[in-house]
């Protein structure tokens, strides 16, 4: 493994498609305050979304019975807030990813599992494209609106503090 | 898919979210590709992380990704389990070059740069020497030589002038002897050699510390919340000691770009006090923000190192 080609070093790579970042259609998020341990398409629209109410404290809605409040939040200016998804191509590789997990040396497990020259076309230039694009979300608390302590407002200071740290410093 | 009964078999439509730099949206138009994301090192952890390329603009972005227990997405019409915000910011490419001039400094000689980032588990790093102004970069963390190879005689006889001299490369006896500009001119190719300085380094470390500690003061970021829950502290102290809240945590996040060795010499370098630089991290990268430190979930694998409150 001491030197790798051109190729080996591309299967690293997940390229981003750049025109769906102007293509992507508004989406809309809620961060909801319970794990829900799948990844599916669930009728948002019908259960969840007509039932949400402007009350004294914020949003309010219920989600299994629980109550829980809402506030919007916004995206921090300068920032663009995009929902991706790996393209079609990658989407059936489900059992591969399983096997990929806690490993770094992905160059070892194609073989394992098919040819290499198939494993090879398939993790060639994976492809992510933007799916969605948003300018805020909806946070969720259960029983009480998020707040300004919401770790997730503090997170969204990051890009203010990553620009300081990482802005070039004045020379001598 | 849709109605698929068995929601176990529904892995479909992994999603990603994403907060991006509004600069990439406008570069878009211009490019047909060149946006990647690719894995290379943590320069703090040697572990591997993510990052983003604009190939087009030249650019690097650091992805980091917020996480808290108990929570999901609602995406459009569908569920995204985990609740996981990722981030691309701007990352200055010094400190991923840093961590390869450091490793490269046991061999203790100057060295080109294309030999210094060299790495066998992350090879995309060679994307880091397309980034600009690479040069001027590395002013700020070592020293340098300028090497010229000329054509003075019949062309195996290359020599390496630097800064000056010569050194004769193929025969030892050949004396040394200064160029004037002119035979400079007719330089073949140019090369210059790195060799890491510590002294240099720390500097500039501590301009980066200045700079996050300014950031910090105009985002009114509580500094003090972490200082007043600890019983090492008085009240008098904390009023006293705001300026060293500051630089501790802003010391704090500039040292998770840095490996720990270099980070024991920033701590004695800033003077920061022994209790305080003794103390937890700063809440905000401990408890909120953690680097990928695989794919991630999202490319397939699991994290690690995942420690959120």
């Amino acid at each position: 493994m001491e030197s790798r080609d051109e190729e080996d070093v591309e299967k690293r790579r997940v390229h981003l498609r750049p025109d769906t970042l102007r293509s992507a259609t508004p989406a809309t998020l809620h961060l909801l305050p319970c794990g829900i341990p799948v990844n599916r398409p669930a009728p948002v629209g019908n259960f969840f979304t007509p039932a949400i109410r402007q009350g004294p404290e914020g949003l309010e809605v219920s989600f299994r019975g629980r109550s829980l409040r809402g506030e919007e939040v916004e995206v921090p200016p300068g920032l663009v807030g995009y929902v991706m998804e790996m393209e079609e191509k990658e989407e059936v590789l489900v059992g591969k990813q399983d096997f990929q997990q806690g490993s770094d040396n992905d160059e070892h497990e194609p073989e394992l599992l098919e040819p290499p020259e198939a494993a090879l076309e398939r993790d060639f230039d994976r492809v992510i494209r933007a799916s969605g694009s948003f300018s805020h979300f909806t946070v969720w608390g259960l029983e009480t609106v998020p707040g300004p302590d919401a770790k997730v407002r503090a997170a969204l200071t990051w890009p203010s503090l990553a620009a300081a740290i990482h802005a070039q410093v004045p020379g001598d | 898919m849709a109605d698929r009964a068995d929601y176990r078999e529904g892995t479909d439509a992994q999603q990603l979210v994403i907060l991006l730099p509004e600069c990439l949206k406008d570069a878009s138009k211009k490019m047909k590709t060149g946006l990647m994301f690719v894995k290379l090192v943590n320069p703090c952890s040697g572990e591997g992380a993510l990052y983003l390329f604009n190939m087009c603009l030249q650019q690097l972005f650091e992805i980091k990704i917020f996480k808290e227990k108990h929570h999901s997405w609602f995406i459009n019409q569908s569920v995204q389990s985990g609740g996981l915000l990722y981030f691309a910011t701007p990352m200055d490419p010094l400190f991923l070059l840093l961590h390869y001039f450091i490793k490269a400094d046991k061999e203790g000689k100057f060295q080109p740069l294309d030999q210094v980032v060299v790495d066998d588990m992350f090879p995309n790093c060679v994307l880091l020497l397309k980034l600009p102004e690479l040069e001027k970069l590395l002013q700020h963390v070592t020293e340098e030589k300028g090497v010229y190879y000329i054509h003075t005689w019949p062309d195996l006889l290359l020599h390496f002038v630097s800064e000056g001299f010569v050194v004769p490369r193929f025969y030892q006896s050949s004396p040394l002897k200064t160029f004037p500009d002119a035979e400079l001119g007719r330089k073949i190719d140019k090369k210059k050699y790195y060799k890491y300085s510590k002294e240099k380094t720390l500097k500039w470390l501590g301009k980066k510390v200045n700079q996050t500690m300014a950031a910090l003061k105009t985002n009114n970021i509580n500094v003090g919340a972490r200082v007043q829950s600890n019983a090492f502290f008085s009240s008098h102290q904390i009023s006293s000691d705001k300026e060293e809240n500051y630089i501790c945590y802003a010391h704090g996040l500039v040292s998770d770009y840095i490996p720990k060795e270099l980070n024991d010499d920033l701590s004695k370098y800033l003077k920061l006090p022994e209790p305080l630089a003794s103390l937890p991290k700063p809440p905000s990268k401990d408890a909120l923000l953690c680097q990928l430190c695989s794919w991630g979930s999202f490319f397939g694998c699991e994290f690690l190192n995942l420690s959120l409150s």
